[in-house]
């Protein structure tokens, strides 16, 4: 199913973030913020990839965890990647948004660093995973859990502890000029995200391969 | 004369010396200075509180940042991650690719002289 739409799904990727740049540009500047506000194309939809890096991380990992499903865990472990790989973008477009309209690189609000906790979440999934040795399958899982429930947290801390963030409602309410490009840019990311998690996944299950075949190789 | 240096530190640090002066210069940074608390709030009361944003438009030009660098910064740091990651994981298809037909081949010829 996966590989069918891997091909489809490159297409639709490439075309449409080679469409976005364009509207991007085009798109209206915000009043108090100007030009540079225009990062809110890719700073928010990398989170929300994220995010739902995260979640499926964590549902994966509860499914290996209680159901013992190989398969799960090969998932689990691809969107771990990937949730670290769209962190990383998000953490850094956001300082380079902050510096410019808030004149600080990084202001250590609740955010900011829930955000990056759940990013240092995942990376230390990721660490446990290739140096754990056997069994941290298991604690990688647990691990992913935990940081599945941060997500609220990191999610509706703008709206609970004072922050100079914008609220939660800000994406809700964007006029029709700049919801047009936001919306495209999400289903952008989203179609990258596919095919980056499709892609992944096959290299584990290649690498399943390979650790089944050496297996009765030694023996 | 740097290894010279580094030795006495070393040595000091064994006797403990470095740690007592770290320990010194940490808890004279806690202890609150007579009168400073005071000066500060006199401070901040002295300045009229913000009540709303400035625009970025309103600021005088030398206050201003130019957006557009970092703008492009952000979408080139979005690029370069996306593209690396693709030559990440072709690169690991590579490597699993290469070791699954090493495999093959030896289990091959395992399988032919059985």
């Amino acid at each position: 199913m996966t590989r069918r739409l891997f091909n489809p799904l490159l297409v639709v990727a490439a075309g449409m973030f080679a469409a976005a740049p364009i509207l991007v540009a085009l798109a209206p500047n915000e009043v108090t913020m100007g030009l540079v506000a225009k990062i809110v194309y890719f700073h928010v939809p990398v989170w929300f990839m994220m995010f739902l890096g995260v979640f499926i991380c964590g549902i994966a990992s509860g499914v290996y965890l209680f159901k013992d499903k190989q398969s799960a865990d090969r998932l689990a472990v691809s969107a771990a990647e990937l949730a670290v790989l769209f962190g990383l973008m998000g953490l850094t477009t956001g300082p380079l948004w902050a510096r410019v309209s808030w004149g600080l690189w990084w202001p250590w609000d609740v955010r900011t660093t829930l955000a990056l906790i759940l990013e240092l979440n995942f990376v230390a999934y990721l660490l446990l995973r290739k140096y754990g040795g056997p069994g941290s399958e298991k604690l990688a899982a647990g691990l992913a859990l935990f940081g599945m429930f941060n997500v609220p947290f990191v999610y509706v801390s703008v709206n609970v502890w004072r922050t100079l963030h914008p609220e939660t409602t800000v994406v809700p309410t964007l006029p029709g000029p700049m919801a047009g490009p936001f919306w495209w840019c999400v289903i952008a990311y989203l179609a990258l995200f596919l095919v980056m998690l499709s892609g992944r996944r096959r290299l584990e299950e290649q690498r399943a391969i390979v650790d089944r075949l050496r297996l009765a190789h030694e023996r | 004369m740097s290894d010279i240096n580094f030795g006495r530190f070393l040595l000091s640090w064994s006797t403990g010396r470095t740690l007592k002066v770290i320990l010194a210069f940490v808890v004279s940074m806690c202890v609150p200075i007579p009168g400073s608390s005071a000066i500060a709030i006199s401070a901040q009361s002295s300045q009229p509180a913000l009540e709303e944003f400035v625009p970025i438009a309103e600021l005088p030009e030398t206050d201003r940042l130019p957006a557009a660098p970092f703008l492009v910064a952000a979408y080139s740091v979005v690029w370069i991650l996306a593209f690396g990651y693709f030559w990440l994981l072709s690169r690991r298809f590579s490597e699993v690719e290469r070791d699954l037909a090493e495999l093959k081949n030896v289990l091959g010829d395992d399988l032919d002289a059985k």
